[in-house]
Formats: structure tokens, C-alpha cells, sequence
């Protein structure tokens, strides 16, 4: 079993990834640590306890960063609704949660204890902005160089969404991810950039397969991503569907040959252009593997033979066209 | 301005149809006969009433037979859903009934229009079949028929059958009789079933269509449904949509795939309903129905969504959308 901690700030692309990493047996998730990003922290934390009881994972949510290390809040217009609806699941679902799933333990101690019993057996799947990764190792550099590895989404190779060069969660915290990249010098850092993610987008066709097979948790996937589909989707992007940005860092963290990496080195913009992932692939030195190319195909027949049965998985592979 | 009547038995399809033509600046919709099929008499008459009344359209609905010519078949069960649009709430008008028949709206109306009036017929064709029956000389000045049914290379309900041919096939022969005089363009299901509307077209209607977009969204869902448990696809076909649009715009058919030719129905049998167009012209018979056999489906889309969603939107379709 590989030992997981997910660093979340759900969000419709988030929650998508925390049902695709409960589904796979060889995860054994120790516990999901939220942080604001798409919404500030209190809807985070709320949505990640809604999952993880709509998904019965065994563990706790641990309140993590209600704000990023340069505080880019104020940049942010809280009633902008068209990612991730109005409570950060779309605002079409109705989930329930137990606040016993809450721990009274912070996102960082969290992290730090888990990995210091569990010396370089700990995987993170950091899919929000990287604040408590920063934090933590603010704290215990040491105890973080004992981090197996770290998949995070963010960033990109000429490509953007805050603007033509910055994605959004490392555009949030800025400097926080130019601290998680310094660390790749001695843990491994996957990073999931928008070049990737934004060819691999979800189709109205692949939802409505979701829906017409998925029974019940297929028509929340469903209501969760179309929910969103023409702001972030069609007015966005200019496609008939959704890019689930997350839930492709999760599926590669599954199966590695879901994309094309190479060994580069990840250089974070702090001041102009803040949050830029400025990649240069023929350094000597490297601190990350950095996407640069994904097999879509096999991205989306993976993630329905993961999360439905395998004669669902047969009839995406065999009927539906994207 | 076309003169046109439809002669329907609303039916999901039925309304995306008629709302086309409505929305059709150079269509005048005089009337929409009704008669039983998708659904028994009362629903479809209903049914065709809401529309006038959610268009917002001025003509009148006129009912039509309840029974088919054989009085052998039953409607389309669920396909359509309980109330044959799918469930969606729509109220009407009774006011919007006229006390004609359909048959005596269909003769007058050509009569006091020779040459002029184009019928759109995309039910079982029973009320064109009485009509040609109670004055042959007036339906033959009819301009023109377009008619959705039949099939050359396949069926729905049967191997060879379409349901609305199938449903009343003695009415279909007795209205291709008339098909050396008045031309009868017969859209099948060779055609509609190459025209799929998929589930990325309909969530873009449903996305940048306002409320008559969510409107054909949500009465279209119980096809979707249908199609893919039976057909495994994700999406649909609106038959009677495509037979709108080739009567709007033939040139969604490449010429060179319409067939004039002679077409025989069968009446009887295993093989009632089933349509035989001697494309080759081994019979030498005379020539009575313009078959079209291709059709370049994202050119249908694209008209359908500038016909009833205008310019702009059909440009982002154009652009956005991969169906």
C-alpha cells in the first residue's frame, strides 16, 4: 500500500480527484489537509469532509493555510462563481458531513508527524496552492526531505489561466511554490502543469456516460462538472466540456505512463509575473519531472474503469467518441 | 413566404421540428394537423397546442385521425415519455383547437392555395391518405411533401419497418399515388440515423440556447436515455428535425445522393411498412418519391442552431464544437 496525504482546496476539479484516489486500492489515503485557493478555507474544509464522507475514506480532514505566504486574497473576487460554483462543488450538489471527521490538529503538524513516523514512505498529492507544503517545511526542513515524493498540480510550460503565462494555484502562493521546488533537490517533485491538463479535457459526451452508467455517484460527477461547464468550460476555454485538472495528477500518480516526462528544472517567478513556472529542460541540475505530454485516451479510460466497474470501463472504450 | 402545413403527432422530435419551422423567417406555419402515432390522438393534439402557445405563434391546431387506416398499431410507448414531450411543463390554450378536421383544413387550405402549399408530414401520414381519398384533384395541387418515414436499407421497429410508415402503411401507398404529380421528398432513416445529435450538441444548446435552449434540452432527455441503452451512443436522432431542415435547405442532402425513383410500400405481412425504391430503375415504373440517401450532418446542426438560435451562436458552434 502507498501511504498518501492529499493537500487539497476542493473545488470541482479536486473533488473529481479525491473520488478517483479513494477508488484505488493500492492508496492508502492517511489524511486530506485542506487550504484555501478555489475558496477560502472554510468551504474547503467543509467540502473535503463532505467527501470523504460520500466516499466513507477512512480518515480525517486536517485544517490547513487560510491564506497564502503573500497573501494574494485581496487579488481574488470571492463572488467569482464560474470555476467552482458558488460552494465549491458547482452548487448543484447536496452532500451532508460529520464534524467528528474534523481533527483539531493543523494541516502542518499533520503532515510533519505523518512523516516523520513514516520516514520516506509518504506520498503527497498536492492539488491546491502549495501553502501548508510551504509551511511545513518552514518548520522541519528535515523531516520534509523525508517526503517520498510530491505530485502537485499548478504551473504549466507557456501556458496559463490567470493570465497567459501563470496558473492559478501557483499564481495563489507564489512564494510557497518556489519553497516546495527547492526541496526537489532532495524529494522527488511530478509536477501537472496546464500544458497538459488543457488538452485533456472531459467531453459533454464523456459527463453524459458518466451519468447514463455511473448510477449514483456518476450523476454527482455529472451535476459537479456540468454544473460549472459553461463558464469554465465553453466561455473559458472555447470547448463542450471541462478540464478536470486534478483528477489528471491523480490518475498519473496511478499510472505513471499517463504522461510523458522529463527531468527539468522549475524556477517560481515571486515578482514579476508571480507564480510562472519558468522550466528549463536542459539544466544540469533538476528539481522536478515536469510533464510535457499526455495520452488522453488512456487518461479517460482510466479513470472510468477506476472509479466504475470494468464492463462500464468496456463500454467508454468501445462506444463513446469524445 | 413558403406556405406550409404540418401534419405531426408531437412527439419530442415533432416539437424540435415545428419550433424549426416557426422560427424559419421565409415559413408561414397556416396550421399543424394532428393525428395519432408517437402518442394517441388527445396527447399529440395537446402537445401541439403547447407549442403555439410556448412560440407564441399565430395559427391554429386541427385534429386529425385517431386511428390509422388498419387500425393494427399501438404508439411509441415511452420513447417519448409519459405526455410525449418529455415531461417538461408547458401550459396551452384551448382556444388554439379549431373545430375543422384536419382533412377538411388540409383540403380547403390548398384549394384556396393551388401550387402553393408545401406539407411537412412527420407522423403516420393518415390524414394526407382521408384527404387524397375525400378529393384527389385538390391534392394535386399540392407543391410539395415532405415526409419523415421509411427507410431503404433499414428499420426501427421492425428490420425493414420505420414507425411512422409501419404505423399506417396502407395511408403511406395511397399518399405516394400522388407522388407522379406532386413531388414527395421522403426523408428515412438512412439519412437520420447518419445525422446524430450528440450529447456535446445538446449540452451546448442547453449552455448558450436561454430558455428555449433548456426547454429542448430537457424535453430531449428521455431520448438520450433511449439511445443509449438501445444503440449505445451518447446522443440521439431527431428524425423529424432533419426532415425541417432538408425542406428549409435540401442542399443538406448532396444532390447526387437524391434519388427520384419509384417507391413501393408494402402493406401487409412481415414486411408491412417497409419502403422498396427501385433506385436502379429495374421496375420502370413511374417516378413518385425524392430519396435522399447522404446528408453532411454538421451542416444540419449548424442550420439547425442558426435557424433557432440565430448567427452568433451557431458561429460558436462552428468554432466550439467537435460533435
Amino acid at each position: 500500500m502507498r501511504k498518501i496525504i492529499i493537500d487539497t482546496d476542493p473545488g470541482t476539479d479536486d473533488a473529481i480527484a479525491v473520488i478517483a484516489a479513494s477508488k484505488y486500492q493500492d492508496f492508502e489515503i492517511l489524511g486530506i489537509t485542506t487550504v484555501a485557493g478555489n475558496k477560502g478555507i472554510d468551504i474547503t474544509t467543509n467540502n473535503a469532509l463532505k467527501l470523504v464522507k460520500l466516499l466513507n475514506i477512512n480518515c480525517k480532514v486536517y485544517q490547513g493555510a487560510e491564506k497564502s505566504l503573500l497573501d494574494q486574497s485581496h487579488l481574488m473576487n470571492e463572488d467569482d462563481n464560474s470555476s467552482h460554483g458558488a460552494d465549491g462543488l458547482g452548487g448543484t450538489v447536496k452532500l451532508d458531513y460529520d464534524l467528528k471527521d474534523l481533527s483539531d490538529k493543523h494541516a502542518v503538524d499533520f503532515i510533519l508527524e505523518t512523516v516523520k513516523a513514516n520516514p520516506n514512505e509518504i506520498e503527497l498529492l498536492v492539488i491546491g496552492p502549495v501553502t501548508n507544503i510551504a509551511l511545513a517545511i518552514q518548520k522541519d526542513l528535515e523531516t520534509m526531505k523525508k517526503v517520498k515524493a510530491i505530485y502537485t498540480m499548478g504551473g504549466g510550460v507557456y501556458s496559463g489561466n490567470m493570465n497567459p503565462v501563470c496558473e492559478f494555484n501557483y499564481w495563489f502562493d507564489g512564494l510557497s511554490t518556489k519553497m516546495m521546488f527547492d526541496l526537489g533537490k532532495h524529494v522527488e517533485v511530478h509536477m501537472v502543469g496546464l500544458n497538459v491538463t488543457k488538452p485533456s479535457y472531459f467531453t459533454a459526451n464523456d459527463f453524459w456516460f458518466i451519468r447514463l452508467e455511473g448510477k449514483e455517484l456518476g450523476k454527482i460527477i455529472f451535476d459537479i462538472q456540468t454544473s460549472v461547464m459553461k463558464t469554465s468550460g465553453l466561455l473559458e476555454e472555447g470547448i463542450v466540456g471541462n478540464i478536470i485538472h486534478d483528477l489528471l495528477t491523480v490518475m498519473y500518480m496511478i499510472d505513471n505512463s499517463i504522461l510523458k516526462t522529463v527531468r527539468a528544472n522549475v524556477s517560481i517567478a515571486t515578482n514579476d509575473f508571480i507564480g510562472q513556472t519558468v522550466v528549463d529542460t536542459h539544466s544540469e541540475v533538476t528539481n522536478a519531472f515536469v510533464a510535457v505530454d499526455v495520452d488522453i485516451k488512456k487518461y479517460k479510460e482510466s479513470f472510468i474503469n477506476l472509479v466504475f466497474k470494468e464492463e462500464v470501463g468496456l463500454l467508454y472504450k468501445n462506444h463513446v467518441k469524445s | 413566404m413558403r406556405k406550409i402545413i404540418f401534419d405531426t403527432d408531437p412527439g419530442i422530435d415533432d416539437a424540435y421540428a415545428i419550433i424549426t419551422a416557426m422560427k424559419q423567417p421565409d415559413m408561414k406555419v397556416l396550421g399543424i394537423c394532428t393525428v395519432a402515432g408517437n402518442k394517441g390522438i388527445e396527447f399529440t393534439t395537446t402537445n401541439a397546442q403547447k407549442l403555439i402557445k410556448y412560440m407564441n405563434y399565430d395559427c391554429k391546431v386541427y385534429k386529425g385521425a385517431k386511428d390509422s387506416l388498419l387500425k393494427v398499431a399501438n404508439d411509441a410507448g415511452a420513447t417519448h415519455g409519459i405526455d410525449g414531450l418529455g415531461g417538461v411543463a408547458l401550459d396551452y390554450d384551448a382556444s388554439s383547437l379549431s373545430n375543422i378536421s384536419a382533412v377538411d383544413f388540409i383540403i380547403n387550405t390548398v384549394k384556396a392555395n393551388p401550387g402553393e402549399i408545401e406539407i411537412i408530414a412527420i407522423g403516420p401520414v393518415t390524414n394526407i391518405a382521408l384527404a387524397i381519398r375525400k378529393d384527389f384533384e385538390t391534392m394535386k395541387q399540392v407543391k410539395a411533401i415532405y415526409t419523415m418515414g421509411g427507410g431503404v436499407y433499414r428499420g426501427n421497429i421492425t428490420p425493414v419497418a420505420e414507425f411512422n410508415y409501419w404505423y399506417d402503411a396502407q395511408a403511406v401507398k395511397e399518399m405516394f399515388d400522388i407522388g407522379i404529380h406532386v413531388p414527395i421528398h421522403m426523408i428515412g432513416l438512412d439519412i437520420t440515423h447518419k445525422s446524430i445529435v450528440t450529447t456535446n450538441d445538446l449540452e451546448f444548446m442547453r449552455m448558450t440556447g436561454g430558455d428555449l435552449g433548456q426547454l429542448l434540452y430537457d424535453m430531449i432527455l428521455p431520448y438520450v436515455k433511449s439511445y443509449w441503452k438501445f444503440s449505445k451512443y451518447t446522443g440521439c436522432v431527431i428524425h423529424d428535425l432533419l426532415c425541417v431542415i432538408y425542406a428549409i435547405d435540401p442542399t443538406v442532402c448532396p444532390k447526387e445522393s437524391i434519388h427520384h425513383s419509384h417507391l413501393e410500400v408494402s402493406t401487409t405481412g412481415i414486411t408491412i411498412g417497409q419502403t422498396v425504391v427501385d433506385i436502379v430503375n429495374s421496375w420502370k415504373q413511374p417516378k413518385n418519391a425524392y430519396v435522399p440517401l447522404e446528408v453532411d450532418s454538421n451542416k444540419y446542426k449548424e442550420k439547425f442552431f442558426e435557424i433557432v438560435f440565430g448567427e452568433e451562436i451557431a458561429k460558436m458552434y462552428r468554432k466550439y464544437v467537435t460533435s
